[in-house]
């Protein structure tokens, strides 16, 4: 008995010295949940090497990285010049390494016979402006509007990028899931929500609409190619920034984050990778 | 043996103590976090334009061309604060090839001295910079030489969702210098008084680019008014909750309406029933259906709440929407009347089988001289049995709605989370409202819990409402266990 324990200990002393390689990741929250699959497959695939990750948000990981008290900033939003210059400053160089790609897909039901949106139609149904199908040349029926509820990344991405910061409109209801909005739209005709593509591909009774960057552009499918190539107005990187050039341990991370094992993860998550798989 | 009993007699103090010390400690923890909502830095963002003097009336800020947008935002949340533009403040050759006749450019100065027309702020451009100690922003106003008109307009509104009213400073907008030679009167101008608006001023052209700086002043000033403490509490009774927004809001009125109204309605369909089934159970049931009846109650008490609530999700939102839809106007079936069935079914359980227990408190000598003299069974049940144990069956009610104004995952899943002011206007509005999208207490908290900033002002929102719940929930159990003690019937 006495014997196992002293085994134990030993194996703990030597495992911790032998993880002594440690790498942080501090940031975006709607990165966290990525970041950690990262960090749970990268700790089978080198058991040396602990990725610690926490979240807080991309403005939190920015300034942890102009303070220099992480390895690697995930971000949602690439830097501002005026935190890029206060890096500096601290002698941080901000090096920017997209590591995957969000895009999100408008989906109706199937019933519906509007044909495309433009994005400013899309805010404009969100923060309530339009109501009625009808006032976007579709049939005389109110706009049940879903989202996804302040829990999740995709609910700050489509407030900031398609509804400016404006605030929702009244009779927007908030899911707790993507598969719920789903749902709910594939049994409501007058239903609009948005989400990962993969959410709403081949599922009955929905919808994904083209969506026009404006007005009087050909509205563009959200497929791969088209959200890969950026033609599809509602996407984003997701960013890490280190200090210069990776080095060692860092590097060897994030090489494996942009291999195809690293991406395909991305991909599980609900994220395009940045290049076909 | 008598120590023996001492012991145990004494455990059962100290386990009583524990107890009591546990919820006060819990009570102590959530108040202490709640405190976080008091950490509140107030941001502000105004949009100023100067429009020429033939705009219509109706025409608000436009930032496109070279207006301004001043903006103290010191939370930055998370991804809410996208792009930065930092543009130097056109120069007159600029205007002319872009066709601008007005511009206003915002020196990052607080001193008239400071003044330079070398930064402009535009539309998403926001800065940190904490509000509360009090601000001033300078905005220099003029007009190209090629402005042919006498008069232009200084227009000012809030930014997207600012609300003047909310901060704990006043807002003013004030003229602090106007160009020599130009003779207008002084204005000053409160804007939580008057939250946008137009002025006419005499128009003022820069003949070159080093006149720009004499132009008119502008000034937006944010004076400290009232404590921290007392704008937040403010903010408590205000009708929005919408604490993602870059100006969050925190009004906690819809949402304690709401799960107020859906506990009401739920136990407005469960009492019935329940006191119904008790009495069935207790009086009337014979041993045998009893049997097997009470126990199935509890077991439907037991159905965890998840269970119930995709029960709910599946089964009774589609069903209420194909046979209600069309005639209640309901859209979806993810809404307040739908939450409060399924909430009346998790009540039902928990109040008869208290119900009953009281019921059969009531002494069997009752019922017999109510049957000896002459009463039927029916009325002995309903003017004996039930006002004798009516402090009992109010107290089980009691207890049955404060287990309703607690739970969580039955709304999240129904109640469709929007947080909206239930209308009382008229009877059909409210009806209107009770099959809308609705949110409430709970599911608010365990929504949010999951992605809010650990310490910040949401957090400690959060732990507010946390806090307000536990009060309501522990005065209503509080006063069951007051109304359930007095005895009613005298034998």
């Amino acid at each position: 008995m006495n014997r196992n324990w002293l085994v134990m200990l030993v194996a703990i002393t030597v495992s911790v010295s032998a993880s002594a390689q440690q790498i942080s990741i501090k940031g975006s929250d709607t990165m966290l949940i990525l970041n950690q699959r990262w960090a749970e497959a990268y700790s089978k695939v080198k058991p040396s090497v602990s990725v610690a990750v926490t979240g807080g948000g991309s403005s939190i990981g920015i300034n942890a990285f102009i303070n220099g008290v992480t390895d690697i900033c995930a971000s949602s939003r690439p830097m501002r010049k005026s935190e890029v210059d206060r890096a500096r400053s601290r002698g941080a160089i901000a090096n920017e390494i997209p590591v995957a790609i969000d895009g999100l897909a408008i989906v109706v039901h199937t019933s519906n016979p509007i044909k495309s949106l433009t994005m400013d139609q899309v805010r404009r149904i969100y923060i309530g402006e339009i109501t009625n199908w009808s006032q976007v040349g579709g049939p005389n029926m109110p706009i049940v509007v879903f989202s996804r509820d302040s829990n999740s990344g995709t609910y700050g991405f489509f407030q900031q990028n398609v509804l400016q910061n404006r605030n929702w409109g009244k009779g927007v209801r908030f899911l707790p899931s993507t598969s719920e909005e789903a749902r709910e739209v594939a049994r409501t005709p007058g239903g609009i929500a948005y989400g990962g593509v993969a959410y709403f591909k081949n599922k009955p009774n929905l919808k994904i609409l083209p969506i026009a960057p404006s007005e009087g552009a050909e509205p563009i499918p959200p497929d791969e190619q088209n959200v890969r190539a950026k033609r599809y107005p509602i996407w984003r990187y997701l960013y890490f920034y280190t200090n210069g050039k990776p080095k060692g341990a860092v590097a060897e991370f994030i090489n494996w984050v942009l291999s195809p094992e690293g991406q395909r993860i991305a991909e599980e998550v609900g994220y395009y990778s940045l290049k076909p798989l | 043996m008598r120590w023996l009993g001492k012991i145990f007699d004494l455990s059962v103090y100290i386990t009583g103590i524990m107890v009591s010390l546990a919820v006060l400690v819990m009570f102590y923890y959530i108040a202490r976090e709640s405190a976080y909502a008091f950490r509140q830095t107030f941001c502000w963002g105004y949009r100023l334009a100067l429009l020429p003097g033939d705009a219509e009336p109706s025409a608000t800020p436009n930032t496109a061309h070279y207006s301004s947008l001043v903006v103290v935002n010191p939370e930055g949340a998370d991804g809410l604060d996208e792009r930065e533009e930092t543009l130097p403040a056109p120069t007159l050759e600029q205007m002319r090839s872009e066709g601008a006749m007005l511009a206003t450019a915002t020196p990052v100065a607080s001193e008239l001295s400071q003044v330079r027309p070398d930064a402009l702020y535009r539309d998403d451009w926001r800065t940190p910079k904490p509000a509360e100690k009090g601000d001033r922003f300078l905005l220099l106003g003029y007009a190209s030489p090629e402005y042919a008109q006498s008069t232009m307009y200084l227009a000012w509104e809030p930014d997207h969702s600012f609300e003047p009213r909310l901060p704990p400073y006043r807002l003013v907008l004030r003229l602090v210098r106007a160009p020599e030679g130009v003779s207008v009167q002084p204005f000053e101008i409160d804007l939580k008084k008057q939250p946008s608006g137009r002025i006419a001023l005499p128009a003022w052209i820069a003949r070159s680019d080093a006149e720009r700086t004499q132009g008119y002043v502008f000034a937006v000033e944010a004076v400290p008014q009232t404590r921290t403490f007392w704008a937040t509490l403010r903010g408590l009774f205000t009708a929005e909750w919408a604490p993602t927004l870059i100006y969050p809001r925190y009004g906690i009125v819809p949402l304690v309406l709401a799960t107020t109204l859906m506990s009401l309605l739920a136990m407005l369909f469960a009492t019935p029933l329940a006191i119904a089934t008790a009495m069935y159970l207790s009086e009337i049931a014979s041993p045998r259906v009893r049997e097997w009846l009470k126990p199935t109650l509890e077991l439907i008490a037991s159905v965890p709440s998840v269970v119930l609530g995709y029960f709910g999700l599946m089964f009774v939102a589609p069903s209420l929407q194909h046979w209600l839809g069309q005639a209640l106007g309901m859209e979806s079936g993810r809404n307040l009347l739908t939450t409060s069935i399924l909430l009346s079914v998790l009540a039902i359980p928990v109040v008869a089988s208290v119900t009953e227990d009281v019921l059969k408190t009531v002494p069997e000598s009752l019922r017999e001289s109510a049957l000896a003299l002459g009463l039927s069974r029916s009325e002995m049940l309903w003017k004996v049995v039930l006002p004798a144990a009516r402090s009992g069956v109010i107290a089980a009610v009691l207890i049955g709605a404060a287990r309703v104004y607690g739970e969580t995952m039955i709304v999240w899943i129904l109640s469709g989370g929007t947080a909206v002011l239930p209308s009382f206007d008229s009877p059909a509005a409210f009806i209107r409202s009770l099959v809308s999208s609705t949110r409430g207490i709970p599911d608010t908290i365990a929504i949010e819990m999951g992605n809010v900033t650990f310490e910040s002002v949401h957090y400690g929102h959060l732990f507010l409402l946390g806090l307000l719940l536990f009060c309501i929930t522990v005065i209503v159990n509080l006063a069951a266990l007051y109304i359930g003690r007095r005895q009613v019937w005298r034998v």
